[in-house]
């Protein structure tokens, strides 16, 4: 190919943008929150990006387990990136997986038939467990230590 | 016996391949900046932002007395901020008025004022005054209060004159003395002209109850206290009459006695453990506040233990050495009249407040580096930071042998006294290693030094400064972009080459030690066409530089790179002894060159920016304000899912046939490797759950695995969808279907 022909095959490149359409994407790819004490919580962040290049409405669901996301869907311009907290809504010891599903359509209403969206779910994990009880133990074991000190103490001055 | 060749730097081959490298790279470069602009790829933008231009603006009542004023003067003079700072008096002082300072800052070209009025309170009328002056009010209230003026009783009012408002005081008892008072000044009128400028005026808040003023009076307390545990407090500040505002000044009295209390117990070595901190007020309303007079306030705190008075006055007058002497006649108490100036926490009151009043964090870079006796090791550093691109205030530091002025607290020292409140710190190690976790330590110990007040605390003068660490090096890809300019430098045959890169060992974290260097590989793999590139330990890490190479060149020729900073004969030398016997090409000018040919990989300052960038995006979400030149990095989300087409049309299909097949392209846009499903939302009558198949499989069941990309971040995965219409359908079917990404692992 001559040089006189690569340049306008150059110059219409350059001017043709690439077609990008509609995207989503989350980082990080998986929440792993870890053991989570019951009377705490956990929160962490979700950083989501529209990797299109129009603006779209993004919508988080969650799925398998107690997880608030916030805030749950918005809108993001081509490009556009914003961080939603989640965090752990779980009031029973236990296990937990599941994961938030996130999902981008375009903001106009489409115009039939079969549309196109793009989603990614993050995996979400997490142990929640209860240390109350560990307090609760100490202080009846101090408790009674005490009352067995006392107890020693009395006998050993009758004596 | 194996022949031995070992192919050492040739310096007249690297500068010829260097040539014809650049006259390559040339060309290229044109073509790809069109393409980055066209393809509107952020990758590092610089672009002049600050237009605004800041001014200091430091109002204080003023008075008629001259040694009043000076400490004043001395304590704005103190303050240290990359911006001019003038000082200006609301009344008494007739050539140095708040008019006199805004236009001096306006000769200055500034666009924006920081008005910084140190004063007790933000709720007085004098702040009303002030916002008047300073344009930031219309009107002004027509008050009226008796006031004190260096002896004199006062009546000082606002008075409406026409468009104008002027500061009345009038004597209540005219007589000599009052004749005599109006030489000085101290009666008379004063206009509040509105000052004329173009410039933004932001208004910041007094003294009010800032920790920093809480420190001053804790310091006045420690020299006048003498048996802690049998003395209360008493700070004494002017007050008002006003009981909106009175509500206000109660509010801050108990903030700060709170806070001197817990200064005296916590911060103070040794502890200091009063018995109480009270206030009490010199101006209010005695009928409705007759137990916080203070007089009132000292008598009882006398009763069971002994009372020392400090003064919450700006400056030393007549308030601090008469008046509160005079209310407190026949009482015992502790008092040395000494108000918050002078004292250094003043001006660093006011800096604090520009600051905080220009909002964002200020943010400084500190980059270190390891440092070395030589000089030529510091000279390239510097050599290479002229190259770093920064909009923020930048300091360099080594960790060993730094010359005076670049150690660690130097650098930090530096940064702070630009006004820096966030310190990035950027290592400039080759891996995470000990003597990186050593620097990060150095840097909040040194931190912690310059936090030291010069007043006998343990209190953090700082309070608020944030450091976050960048670094080390490691396996960015900027590096494995050196790594292989460096190997291309003594390469004959890439194509057919094996590449390996080769590390220190180290003792600390032998178990990642891998980790990074695989990771090292699998960049420049990516970006290069040598036959393969592996890595190889000098230390005590695996695999071994011997064990690496000689396996290597059972698939081709070798060449070795070195990923130390400084390229030195002595790594060479042991390099040569481990490889001894064994033929390979051998780069050691690692990330600087040789010290006696420096060469400075340009990446080095290109990495320093964009770790420092990201940084910036992370905690701030913008590069803050005042910057003059924005770093922009595109970051590829680790999971992401794009369809470059919104719809589908299928055409015309019959019930119970199949339609054509279209193919559907999906995009892997993230870091990692994805796999995809595909899911149905709004999906009438279930028509395309039921009909619609993905590479010949139903809805559910459809799945594919998309790898990852890089360096473009854009794996197309195409899918062919086509219809098997249900015999009972008919009409049209509105729905949508998502491709879901979901990480691999």
């Amino acid at each position: 190919v001559s040089r006189r022909g690569i340049i306008p095959l150059l110059l219409l490149f350059l001017l043709i943008p690439p077609a990008s359409g509609l995207g989503v994407g989350a980082s990080p790819d998986k929440i792993e929150f870890g053991v989570v004490d019951l009377n705490e919580g956990a929160i962490r962040e979700l950083y989501v990006i529209n990797t299109g290049d129009e603006a779209e409405r993004v919508v988080f669901k969650v799925e398998g387990v107690n997880l608030i996301v916030d805030p749950e869907a918005f809108d993001l311009d081509a490009k556009g990136g914003r961080v939603v907290n989640v965090s752990i809504d779980s009031k029973e010891v236990g296990g937990y997986t599941g994961s938030i599903l996130i999902t981008a359509r375009p903001l106009e209403a489409d115009s039939g038939g079969l549309g196109l969206g793009a989603g990614v779910r993050i995996p979400v994990s997490f142990q929640v467990k209860d240390n109350s009880y560990v307090m609760v133990l100490a202080v009846t074991g101090f408790l009674i230590l005490v009352v067995a000190v006392a107890l020693l103490w009395m006998r050993r001055s009758k004596v | 016996m194996k022949k031995s060749i070992v192919r050492g730097v040739n310096v007249e081959k690297i500068r010829r391949r260097k040539i014809a490298q650049l006259s390559r790279a040339s060309s290229i470069l044109l073509v790809l900046i069109l393409l980055l602009s066209s393809l509107s790829i952020p990758i590092c933008i610089a672009k002049a932002e600050n237009e605004e231009n800041i001014g200091i603006l430091v109002i204080a009542h003023g008075s008629s007395n001259e040694d009043w004023c000076a400490p004043v003067r001395d304590a704005v003079a103190e303050v240290n901020l990359p911006y001019p700072v003038e000082l200006g008096f609301l009344e008494f002082v007739p050539n140095e008025t708040i008019n006199n300072a805004v236009e001096k800052l306006d000769d200055a070209g500034v666009t924006k004022i920081i008005a910084v009025p140190l004063l007790i309170s933000s709720y007085s009328s004098h702040i009303q005054e002030i916002e008047y002056v300073l344009g930031l009010r219309e009107t002004l209230p027509l008050t009226s209060e008796r006031v004190i003026i260096e002896g004199v009783d006062v009546d000082r009012s606002i008075v409406a004159k026409g468009d104008r408002y002027v500061i009345s005081r009038v004597p209540v008892e005219t007589d000599e003395i009052g004749l005599e008072k109006t030489m000085q000044g101290i009666v008379g009128e004063e206009e509040l002209v509105p000052v004329e400028t173009d410039a933004e005026i932001m208004l910041t808040k007094a003294t009010d109850d800032h920790p920093l003023v809480g420190y001053i009076l804790t310091d006045r307390i420690v020299e006048l206290s003498e048996d802690p545990g049998n003395e209360v407090v008493v700070i004494v500040a002017h007050g008002t009459d006003d009981e909106d505002d009175f509500i206000a000044w109660t509010n801050n009295l108990d903030g700060l006695a709170e806070e001197t209390r817990k200064i005296l117990k916590w911060w103070m070595e040794p502890s200091i453990k009063v018995v109480d901190v009270k206030y009490a007020f010199i101006h209010l309303n005695e009928t409705l506040h007759p137990d916080q007079t203070v007089r009132a306030v000292v008598e009882e705190a006398s009763i069971e233990n002994d009372a020392v008075v400090v003064p919450l006055m700006v400056s030393e007058g007549y308030f601090t050495g008469r008046h509160i002497p005079q209310l407190l006649e026949n009482l015992t108490y502790a008092y040395n009249g000494k108000a918050l100036t002078p004292h250094p926490n003043v001006a660093t009151w006011i800096e604090t407040r520009v600051i905080c009043a220009l909002g964002h964090e200020r943010f400084g870079v500190l980059v270190i580096d390891h440092g070395s006796k030589g000089d030529d090791r510091v000279n390239v550093v510097r050599e290479l930071m002229k190259d770093v691109k920064l909009g923020v205030p930048v300091a360099l530091a080594f960790a060993e042998y730094p010359p005076e002025t670049e150690s660690i607290i130097a650098g930090i020292d530096k940064l702070l006294r630009q006004g820096v409140n966030h310190i990035i710190a950027v290592t400039l190690f080759t891996q995470p290693t000990i003597d990186h976790d050593e620097v990060v330590e150095g840097v909040y110990e040194a931190l912690e030094t310059a936090e030291q007040t010069e007043i006998l605390q343990n209190a953090p003068k700082h309070m608020g400064i944030r450091i976050s660490v960048a670094g080390p090096v490691d396996d960015n890809p900027l590096i494995a972009k050196l790594v292989l300019d460096r190997a291309r430098e003594v390469s004959e045959d890439e194509d057919n080459e094996i590449l390996v890169i080769c590390r220190w060992g180290d003792s600390t974290y032998i178990q990642h030690s891998e980790l990074y260097a695989q990771s090292l590989a699998d960049q420049v793999k990516a970006i290069a066409d040598f036959k393969d590139v592996r890595f190889g330990f000098m230390g005590i890490s695996s695999p071994n530089i011997r064990q690496t190479v000689e396996a290597a060149l059972h698939d081709g020729p070798v060449v070795v790179v070195t990923t130390n900073s400084l390229g030195s004969s002595y790594v060479d030398n042991l390099i040569s002894e481990k490889l001894d016997g064994l033929s390979y090409a051998f780069n050691g000018a690692g990330y600087y060159g040789y010290p006696e040919d420096l060469d400075p990989h340009p990446n080095i300052a290109r990495w320093i920016e964009i770790t420092t960038s990201k940084h910036l995006k992370g905690v701030n979400g913008d590069i803050q304000e005042g910057s003059t030149t924005e770093l922009t990095v595109e970051i590829i989300p680790a999971i992401s899912m794009t369809v470059p087409t919104t719809s589908v049309d299928f055409g015309k299909v019959g019930a119970g046939m199949s339609s054509e097949n279209e193919v559907i392209t999906v995009v892997n846009t993230g870091s990692k490797s994805a796999k995809v499903s595909a899911m149905m939302l709004e999906d009438g009558d279930s028509f395309y759950n039921e009909s619609l198949r993905l590479n010949s499989q139903n809805i559910d069941d459809f799945s594919a695995v998309v790898p990852s990309d890089t360096p473009d971040f854009w794996y197309e995965y195409e899918v062919v969808a086509n219809l098997e219409a249900l015999d009972w359908a008919g009409g049209k079917y509105n729905g949508t279907i998502f491709f879901v990404a979901e990480s691999e692992s």
